[in-house]
């Protein structure tokens, strides 16, 4: 049986966390390719730049990827907190159309 | 590629060293990044159930994912940094015209060996092993590595593995020599606190039994020389609260090592170290020398705008009236000051520190040591009321008369006695005299009688002009004239 120790607006504080961390997380993957060519053009014609195009590519990859995932978190979070009100608001119509009491 | 196809000549360090700033800027937001999302997996605590246990075995990996990928940054950044210095020597030798064949041979090997050597740091900092983010738990740097070495893996040690050793490991983090400041003030605030609790309960179960063997006997004595060190250090950092005291040493072993910086000792521009000298082990030394670092610092922040530090280094077994007239524990202190030193290099962020050691009666004796152990030289001395620093000459310990200044008030009757070598006072020793004239508030029978220690008095021309070689104005101290 699912136990519901959640207020629903805590899921969707933490869905909007999730989706600011996601902005960060995508702002870094933007700057890497920057900050990695600074060092590449530092060194023209060496293995380094090589290397550090490569890197870039690498990280900004992972990093985008990390990004999209917390995207996918944040998105699902804020689904559950909305899914979680509505089952609450049909429980409480429910009762009250029966005319339970509920305390 | 042949070593002809470099460009070396237009290898720019500078323009490295800014590739290098930002990337640690990008793995500094990802560790906050990664401290936030911590925080908000630790908010959905109470959320329970099928989807709540899907949901936050997600976000947790998610979480050290974010962190792996601030190691996997940091690491890059880091394995360009460390060969910041050779691309610079490498351009530098491209741009002279070789004197001989073998000079441009060498030069070119240079270039090829920082140029491989960066190019494998960066590869090794996103290999597949880095990558995959299912880093084993950490293990501790080997107890022989460096303060440099033991700097640079924490540099590149993603944060949760970080945050995994403070809460876990908090008092060997604490004794790594190398680490930042502040890491190793919240370690051993930690161990400090841990420390206390156990103690003050053993020393409480002890004192419920009778004590019939001497083993008990001993077990009490421990804990009771153990906790008054540990309540002489919570007491005094208790006093300095609110301001930035950093518990750089805690060690409750044997005779007891402490040492407090005050002020920020990884970035200020001046560092000194006071270092005490008889009586004032970890003990009973730490209040008064973390109070005459207190007024050092206060008198060298009145006598320059650039940042300073003073740390309180009470890091030796000082000697009783038994051990006084023998150089040993100056020798032993000289090893741990050297390696201290070592270690606020190690740790430093940004330039190096201007660093002055400030040691006063045996702890010159122990400054004087540390110098001949030369693992990592102050650019200023500071010698007040000395015995002695094991040497007959101030150029042995590696520095000139301008850079190692001598304080001795006309009373103390330590400061003659040269026990310890030459009498660092006599003009033949080659130091600066300082005058060090007493407070005006001191009271005259006090400066008789308490001659020997009054070297840090606020409003005294003595700590005016320790302070005016701390913050790096040794050209402006007050000299004193003397024949002998």
């Amino acid at each position: 049986m699912p136990e519901l120790y959640v207020e629903p607006h805590i899921l969707a504080d933490a869905g909007r966390s999730l989706a600011a961390e996601r902005s960060v997380l995508s702002d870094v993957a933007d700057a890497v390719p920057a900050a990695l060519g600074v060092i590449a053009s530092a060194m023209p014609r060496s293995r380094t730049a090589q290397v550090a195009g490569e890197t870039a590519t690498a990280l900004t990859a992972a990093v985008r990827a990390a990004a999209t995932d917390l995207d996918q978190l944040a998105r699902a979070l804020t689904t559950a907190a909305r899914d979680y009100r509505v089952v609450e608001q049909v429980a409480a119509a429910g009762i009250e159309r029966d005319g339970r009491v509920a305390v | 590629m042949t070593t002809g196809a470099y460009q070396v000549e237009q290898w720019d360090a500078w323009s490295c060293g800014n590739g290098v700033t930002r990337l640690f800027g990008l793995a500094d937001d990802l560790d906050r990044a990664y401290q936030r999302l911590a925080t908000t997996t630790a908010g959905l605590d109470d959320w329970r159930g099928q989807a709540a246990e899907r949901a936050l075995a997600r976000i947790r990996a998610a979480t050290l994912r974010v962190s792996g990928l601030a190691g996997l940054v940091r690491r890059a950044a880091d394995a360009v940094r460390s060969a910041l210095p050779g691309v610079a020597d490498a351009a530098r030798l491209a741009i002279a015209p070789p004197q001989s064949p073998t000079e441009a041979a060498d030069a070119a090997a240079l270039a090829a060996s920082v140029d491989a050597r960066i190019a494998t740091g960066l590869a090794t900092a996103t290999s597949a092993h880095a990558w995959a983010g299912t880093e084993p738990l950490p293990t501790l740097p080997a107890a022989n590595s460096s303060p440099a070495e033991v700097a640079h893996w924490w540099i590149v040690l993603p944060p949760h593995l970080r945050r995994w050793l403070m809460v876990r490991r908090p008092g060997a983090l604490g004794r790594l020599a190398g680490l930042p400041a502040d890491v190793r003030d919240e370690a051993n605030r930690r161990q400090l606190a841990s420390l206390l609790a156990t103690l003050r309960t053993e020393r409480d179960r002890l004192a419920g039994t009778l004590p019939t063997i001497p083993l008990q006997l001993s077990r009490g004595a421990l804990v009771r020389s153990m906790l008054t060190i540990a309540e002489g250090v919570e007491r005094t950092l208790a006093t300095r609260a609110g301001r930035a005291a950093r518990l750089l040493t805690l060690d409750l072993a044997g005779a007891g090592r402490v040492a407090i910086g005050l002020g920020d000792v990884d970035r200020a521009q001046n560092v000194a170290v006071v270092v005490p000298g008889m009586g004032e082990d970890a003990g009973h030394g730490v209040p008064d020398t973390v109070a005459r670092a207190a007024d050092l610092l206060a008198e060298a922040r009145g006598q320059s705008a650039q940042s300073t530090a003073v740390v309180a280094w009470i890091g030796y077994a000082a000697p009783g009236w038994q051990q006084v007239p023998f150089p040993t524990r100056a020798r032993a202190g000289g090893k741990l000051l050297a390696v201290d030193l070592a270690a606020l290099a190690a740790a430093r962020i940004g330039e190096p520190a201007h660093v002055t050691l400030v040691g006063h009666s045996y702890g010159s004796t122990v400054v004087g040591a540390a110098m001949q152990d030369g693992a990592r030289r102050a650019d200023d001395l500071v010698l007040l009321g000395s015995p002695g620093v094991l040497t007959d000459r101030v150029d042995q310990l590696g520095l000139s008369g301008r850079h190692a200044y001598v304080g001795e008030a006309a009373l103390d009757p330590i400061a003659d006695t040269g026990v310890f070598g030459a009498d660092p006072g006599d003009r033949g020793f080659g130091a600066t005299r300082i005058r060090v004239d007493a407070a005006p508030a001191r009271p005259w029978p006090d400066r008789v009688l308490a001659a020997h220690s009054q070297y840090f008095d606020p409003g005294s021309e003595s700590l005016r002009n320790i302070a005016r070689v701390v913050v790096g104005r040794g050209s402006d101290v007050t000299r004193l004239r003397t024949t002998s």
